[in-house]
């Protein structure tokens, strides 16, 4: 177990360090200075007058080498100190990063809180009454929902709500009221992408052969959807947390940066969009990390909840990552970080104690 | 008489069944008639087509993309033509059916110019992703060892680090041609692929018939462009349909925060975060754009959908 | 001798029989599917009658597809809602179709309890065995839950699982395939049901832990009184355990009757093809095999290494005089770098096939003799060792040569569907290896293949259709034919035939046999099966773990077998026109790991063993008295 810990700790401190060098590398290709503080966003001018002054204050410059930007930046980081923003000379990159994760946290775990609430019970109702109405019209329904980005729904419910009834205000970061359209409009996909897993996983589990065993021992249908069924097909759904939170985390940026509210997301577009080194760089690799440690996390909840994975620990102290489920596979808004992994025999039937000697077994 | 003789006329005087009582996919001659000698594409066609919502929306992307092709033609007025005295009409006023925007340009012109930024870039992505991906993936699936494993690791990476981070960040770069942004968005979105295609190559490359095409003689480039490509290409497909419409909504996703195509070319990310400052007074300049990117996204899902039914293997085991 | 366990068992049935009368009795049951949405379904089960005396037990016999396994669930109401079940059952007085599911769940695992096939499946592996083997002991409200616990560990006690107070509080994946096997059974037993059904309770184990768990299920019927249905495909299994037999196709009952009467005069044509189908294996004089003793083998072992003294290892495994050697093997040795390390595969594998000559490997799953094939095809590389084809190197072959050494050898693989290019016709199949090796033209290469798949009874008008559209006999002698097209010297079986059925099975390998005697082809012939070995092979193999532990011609084999592991092997099968060989003495719950650490030597001329620990020392002595002697 410890060993896995540092094992997965390594992993992520490498992979931290690989994005950070991406990153940083990509951003030394930008034409012009990282001082040149012209917005690309809002100009369409590629050819801006590049002010090559460079002096600003701060401890980054012209004159001193990539190299070195790089490793002052990566120390800062690892202080949590990483200095001015070039848009904001008076403040700090971790300043501005700490006023605003507050803010999408305070979006991401409601949403991620109705996600569950109402996907769960949704996806087991279309599994318990698979080929008829209901299974055929949530699963309609859920495909659908699940093809639209989630600031599609935003504007959909401005729309109805700010404009249609003028109930709740179109933008802004005022309090409580404003929290409800960015909340729902965050959860709608990922519940969703959650509700067809959480059907599809209990129809595998239902087809298991212990189902009729547990049947044939006399055990009532309900007491064996509970005690078997339900049991066996929420565990894989751990697995599924990463990927809502990725997409609850591209949610935030487009949702944020339309309906104006000062959360990670918009700090990072106008990063993005003012080439604002440092305030790019330490968004990212927050994003990043915030990302990895969720995967770290379901990882971990996972081992702890499969039992085939948790006594698997002494023959093999590696932990496969869980298959990723079949659902996820193929949705347009997910990006990358839907898993294909389907090969590589990571799924917890495979992962059995024997699969190792498996590949040897084959006589 | 010999024993294969007997098994011959066994097989004369009474095909298939009463002779084999085996459980094999197909049941003999019956269904053999009925199954006519196809491919494995042809077959997914046949259960492609069945579905009825999945061919109507396969026709409605053909129809879109005419309509992308054909903008030029059908656009009464152009996307950059402004009528300051005409600004933000309401619908069917003026002639103009949409209504216009801010700068009193034609909204429904705009809307197909932005139909055509939209597939443009959604074709043009994945096609470099799919070729990226292919490359790659078949390279790694089938070679394994280092190159396998440096896809994986990469992979890896790019898990932690989600695509639209890395779009933005190359736009940032590239600038904001139509151009940089078909391959900020390919590039971002080739992973995903490759690890589907190397996943695909190891499944089929354990099948047996793999190792008899190699016990007969056939060399590895021969079996991956013979019999493992032409397995993968159902799966491929499917993912591709998705695909298109993922990078679709990366474009806008772009244009909505400013980093898509320059202005004016128009796109529908772009169109929704302008109208959005009049939202309350003219919520058409927001509602018909939603209203057309919908109705592309949930054509290709739905025809993504069909073909994931027509051709996924696994639900064939399970019949 | 007449006084074996079946009989004594049959004895003690009867006595039970007076107090108990019918246990079950089963009248026109019918099962119907409805598909969901194309309306009517098929019927898969069509008018099954049958009555089960008290502590009876009756055999239900048929090839996969005959409705089996459906009638029997049927009869317990937990086929899936799209079944449609007529007809009647009457257990304990009381009709279980149609009986309501409040009433009918007191019946399941209390008095009506199921063996499933494959207990990895049939256990929850996210639950230990104390939560399975005890939840349905309160769900029908037999005792408290402490009291069930102690139920479920004398259970376990009793099939045989070893420290069941450590074991119950496991998790299914965490016990060797065998103890699965018994976990289930107890879980089935641990409420002390009066009648158990068995669906092909063994058929996914290893001959040796299969007759374990059969000689448990036969105590159980002893010891209890406990009525039997055993659902099996294999006519040995009915056998060695039934009363009565009945033998269902496509859903229908073709025959019901005594088990012996049944064995001696089938009534139906069907039931005499399963019986001539069904394989058994043939020693003339039964049982002196299974006598021979560790010391006897020491004895035999030590007369017979004064050869190797003389010449090491030259001739080990050797064959026939007479052929000349096609295949020589030295040192063949295969390790699997794993997660989990490394797994030596096969061993220092020595092995010769001449021209002609049929060589037979037989060995249960994990023996290495699917990677002995492998090896032997250069599908895999070795780690270490030699393999030399008609005088060449085969393992420095690259190119152009490995290619045309390619055209010798050809392979012919367990399951024929998944061997065979799913997206050609089998005609295309069949040419494909003439077209890599650019044999001919496309239109010779289609006229010779059209001509191949007549050869294997395929007739010419199918040769257009796809693999998929064939049963899987005609699928596996449509691969054959493909294995044929390049007229190989070799041909490399890997279990052919462990994938179909046993009337399919037979034609197989009388096609095979045919083949052989016509066209002179050399074979190696995997399987697991020692009745299709003795059928077919000149010469046996056996391996384990990887090593070869006894090499000897095939009527050697079978009537003088020296390793434990081989008598052990022979006395697990379960014949069908003969009595069993009686249970090996030692009631070992688990099969002792087999002796791999001695060396092999030739106790009798060609036929070759691996000395036993014991064993090895008398060799070791001998042989050195031997080398002094000289």
């Amino acid at each position: 177990m410890l060993r896995f810990m540092a094992r997965r700790l390594v992993r992520l401190t490498l992979s931290l360090v690989v994005v950070s060098i991406i990153t940083f590398g990509l951003l030394q290709l930008v034409p012009g200075s990282f001082s040149d503080l012209a917005d690309v966003g809002s100009t369409a001018l590629g050819d801006q007058a590049s002010s090559d002054d460079g002096g600003l204050a701060g401890r980054y410059g012209d004159e001193v080498p990539a190299w070195e930007q790089y490793a002052t930046f990566m120390r800062g980081l690892a202080t949590w100190d990483m200095g001015p923003t070039y848009k904001y000379p008076q403040t700090t990159v971790e300043e501005l990063i700490g006023e605003a994760f507050p803010v999408s946290l305070s979006l991401a775990v409601p949403a991620t809180l109705l996600t569950l609430l109402v996907a769960i019970p949704i996806g087991m109702l279309a599994a318990v009454k698979k080929d008829k109405l209901a299974d055929y019209g949530s699963i309609f329904t859920l495909t659908t929902i699940q093809a639209l980005p989630g600031y599609l729904f935003a504007l959909v419910l401005v729309l109805i709500f700010s404009v249609g009834f003028g109930w709740l205000p179109v933008r802004g970061w005022n309090g409580p009221e404003y929290m409800i359209i960015p909340v729902v409009a965050l959860a709608v996909q990922p519940t969703a992408m959650l509700a067809r897993y959480v059907r599809s996983s209990m129809l595998e589990a239902l087809r298991d052969e212990y189902v009729v065993a547990a049947l044939a021992k006399g055990g009532t249908k309900r007491v064996v959807l509970v005690r078997h069924v339900l049991r066996n097909s929420l565990i894989p759904l751990v697995t599924v947390v990463g990927p809502i939170f990725a997409a609850l985390a591209t949610g935030t940026v487009f949702v944020e940066v339309l309906l104006g509210i000062p959360g990670l997301g918009r700090l990072f577009t106008l990063a993005a969009r003012t080439r604002d080194m440092p305030l790019l760089m330490g968004t990212t690799l927050f994003f990043a990390l915030v990302l990895m440690v969720m995967n770290l996390i379901v990882d971990l909840a996972y081992g702890l909840l499969d039992p085939r994975i948790r006594h698997q620990q002494r023959a093999d102290s590696r932990w496969r990552r869980p298959k990723r489920p079949r659902m996820l596979r193929g949705s347009p808004v997910l990006g990358n970080n839907t898993d294909h992994d389907g090969g590589g025999g990571g799924s917890p039937a495979a992962g059995s104690p024997d699969a190792a000697t498996s590949m040897g077994a084959r006589g | 008489m010999s024993s294969l003789e007997q098994i011959r006329q066994g097989i004369a005087a009474a095909p298939a069944s009463a002779n084999d009582t085996s459980d094999g996919p197909g049941h003999g001659g019956g269904s053999g008639d009925r199954m006519r000698a196809q491919s494995e594409l042809g077959r997914g066609w046949v259960r492609f087509k069945r579905n009825r919502l999945a061919l109507g929306s396969l026709i409605f992307v053909g129809v879109l993309v005419m309509v992308a092709v054909a903008a030029p033609v059908l656009a009464p007025y152009s996307y950059t033509e402004q009528d300051l005295t005409a600004r933000l009409l309401p619908p069917l006023a003026d002639g103009h059916l949409l209504g216009t925007d801010q700068l009193g340009r034609d909204v429904f012109s705009r809307l197909l110019y932005s139909l055509r930024t939209a597939l443009m870039i959604g074709f043009a992505a994945e096609l470099v992703a799919l070729i990226v991906a292919l490359g790659v993936g078949l390279w790694a699936g089938w070679r394994g060892g280092k190159a396998e494993s440096l896809l994986m690791s990469f992979t890896d990476v790019m898990y932690a680090f989600p695509s639209y981070l890395f779009s933005v960040l190359l736009v940032v770069i590239m600038g904001r041609s139509v151009f940089a942004i078909i391959l900020a968005i390919g590039i971002a979105g080739w992973v995903t692929q490759a690890r589907l295609v190397r996943a695909q190559v190891l499944k089929i490359k354990n099948f047996e018939y793999v190792e008899a095409a190699r016990s007969i003689g056939t060399g590895g480039v021969a079996i991956t462009v013979r019999h493992i490509l032409p397995n993968a290409v159902g799966p491929l497909l499917v993912t591709t349909s998705f695909a298109i419409p993922g990078a679709i909504i990366a474009e806008s996703g772009l244009a909505l925060l400013g980093l898509g195509v320059a202005p004016p070319t128009p796109s529908w990310g772009g169109m929704i975060i302008d109208g959005y400052t009049y939202v309350l007074a003219n919520p058409h300049l927001i509602a018909a754009p939603l209203a057309l990117f919908s109705l592309t996204m949930l054509a290709f899902t739905w025809m993504g959908d069909g073909l994931r039914d027509a051709f996924d293997s696994s639900e064939e085991d399970h019949a | 001798m007449s006084t074996n366990s079946s009989t004594t068992a049959d004895g003690r049935a009867t006595t039970s029989h007076t107090s108990g009368g019918t246990v079950l009795s089963v009248t026109d049951l019918r099962v119907t599917f409805t598909r969901p949405r194309t309306g009517p379904g098929s019927t898969v089960v069509d008018g099954l009658s049958m009555q089960i005396p008290a502590g009876g037990s009756v055999a239900i016999v048929g090839e996969s597809g005959s409705g089996k396994t459906v009638s029997m669930r049927a009869i317990l109401g937990v086929l899936p809602e799209t079944a449609h079940v007529t007809g009647q059952a009457v257990f304990d007085g009381q009709d279980l179709i149609g009986m309501p599911e409040t009433q009918l769940r007191r019946v399941r695992g209390a008095r009506i309890g199921m063996v499933f096939q494959n207990a990895m499946s049939a256990l929850n592996p996210t639950r230990t065995l104390k939560v399975q083997l005890t939840e349905h002991l309160r769900w029908h409200g037999t005792t408290n839950r402490k009291q069930a616990l102690n139920l479920a560990v004398e259970a376990l006690e009793r099939v045989g699982i070893p420290e069941p107070h450590r074991r119950i509080r496991m998790y299914p994946f965490q016990l060797s395939g065998g103890q699965r096997q018994r976990a289930m059974i107890a879980m089935a037993i641990a409420a002390r049901p009066q009648l158990l059904i068995a669906d092909e309770p063994t058929t996914a184990l290893d001959v040796t832990v299969q007759r374990q768990v059969l000689d448990l299920l036969k105590d159980l019927r002893r010891e209890d009184g406990l009525a039997l249905v055993m659902i099996t495909h294999d006519l040995g299994v009915a056998k060695y355990l039934c009363d009565d037999i009945i033998v269902m196709r496509h859903g229908h009952v073709v025959e019901t009757a005594p088990l012996r009467s049944f064995i001696t005069t089938p009534q139906h044509a069907y039931s005499q093809q399963l019986l001539n189908a069904a394989l058994d294996t043939t020693t003339d004089n039964n049982g002196n095999g299974g006598d021979t003793s560790t010391d006897t083998a020491g004895e035999t072992t030590a007369t017979g290494s004064e050869s190797i003294g003389i010449q090491p290892r030259a001739a080990r495994t050797e064959s026939a005089g007479g052929g000349r050697d096609l295949v020589l093997v030295r040192d063949l040795a295969k390790v699997f770098h794993g997660r989990g390390g490394d797994v030596p595969a096969v061993t220092d594998v020595d092995l010769t096939i001449t021209k002609g000559e049929t060589v037979g490997v037989v060995g249960e799953s994990g023996s290495g003799k699917s990677t002995l094939a492998r090896l032997l095809t250069r599908l895999i590389d070795p780690t270490a060792g030699s393999v030399a084809f008609d005088g060449t190197d085969v393992l420095t072959l690259t190119g152009a040569p490995l290619k045309a050494w390619r055209r010798r050898v050809q392979m012919v693989f367990q399951n024929p569907y998944a061997s065979l290019l799913p997206h050609q016709t089998i005609a295309a199949n069949v040419a494909e290896p003439l077209r890599v090796h650019k044999v001919g033209t496309t239109t010779s290469r289609r006229a010779r293949a059209i001509e191949l798949l007549d050869l294997v009874g395929i007739p010419q008008e199918r040769v257009d259709q796809y693999p998929r559209q064939f049963s899987g006999g005609q699928q596996q002698r449509v691969a054959i034919a493909r294995a044929l097209a390049l007229e190989p010297d070799l041909l490399v079986c890997d279990e052919p035939t462990s994938a179909l059925d046993v009337s399919i099975q037979a034609q197989v390998l009388d096609l095979l046999q045919d083949l052989k005697n016509r066209l002179g082809l050399s074979m190696l012939f995997i399987t697991h099966n020692l009745a299709v070995a003795q059928q077919l092979c000149d010469r046996i193999i056996v391996m384990a773990n990887g090593h070869i532990v006894e090499a000897a011609p095939t009527q050697e084999l079978f009537t003088h077998p020296e390793h434990p592991y081989t008598q052990a092997l022979l006395a697990a099968v379960l014949p069908i026109h003969r009595q069993p060989a009686p249970t090996p003495g030692t009631t070992s719950r688990d099969t002792p790991p087999i002796d791999t650490t001695g060396q092999l030597i030739e106790s009798s001329p060609r036929h070759w063993v691996r000395t036993t620990a014991h064993g090895a020392r008398a060799t070791r002595s001998a042989a050195t008295t031997g080398a002094n002697s000289t």
